[in-house]
């Protein structure tokens, strides 16, 4: 997913506590927000929010 | 500094969103094969659409009417999301796993086991086209 107003390219991770993080070449991708549980899409919901769909319970 | 907000909860194996800002909605697919509409104003969640079967992914019209959505035994559908009727746009991919709206309406869908094909879907008339054999 691509984020609207910076243009990064941000990805959620299912993976551990569930992360959004951004890809760094390379290097590890740097971390946005962990927490998400199991994230299986991610999509901008205006300039400010993602809409995350995650499919477990959040860490909230 | 980022902040969560839950906006609506209960959904079922979910496997996807496609946000519709003109609608001031969310539509979420899940692998049950039903399809809701969340208002992010009152945060309801609405089932606008179903299709039998396990879905792999799905995409939604900019117009939020139309969800394709494709699966291992589906194939691809086109579903309604305003009570109309769903149609099976193909049959017998080898496991599409992804299904997209290119910006001329077009739906791009990627196998996810050999042949792993890239197809090309014209839904209006129902038309496929081969894009790329792995």
């Amino acid at each position: 997913m691509q984020e609207r107003v910076t243009g990064r390219v941000l990805v959620a991770e299912a993976t551990g506590s569930g992360r959004l993080v951004e890809p760094v070449a390379d290097a590890a991708p740097a971390l946005v927000l962990n927490g998400l549980g199991t994230p299986v899409d991610v999509a901008p919901l205006d300039d400010q929010k993602l809409a995350v769909c995650d499919e477990a319970a959040s860490a909230s | 500094m980022s902040t969560t907000t839950v906006i609506t909860q209960g959904f079922i194996r979910p496997v996807g969103l496609r946000v519709l800002p003109a609608a001031n909605q969310v539509i979420v697919a899940q692998r049950n094969g039903q399809l809701f509409a969340v208002d992010l104003t009152t945060a309801q969640s609405t089932q606008v659409g179903a299709v039998s079967g396990r879905v792999n992914a799905f995409d939604v019209t900019p117009d939020g009417q139309i969800a394709y959505v494709s699966g291992n035994s589906l194939g691809v559908w086109e579903v309604s999301l305003n009570g109309g009727e769903n149609r099976r746009l193909v049959r017998g991919l080898a496991q599409p796993m992804g299904v997209t709206l290119d910006s001329e309406g077009m739906l791009l869908v990627a196998e996810g086991r050999a042949p792993g094909r890239l197809i090309s879907i014209n839904p209006n008339p129902v038309e496929a086209v081969l894009r790329h054999a792995g």
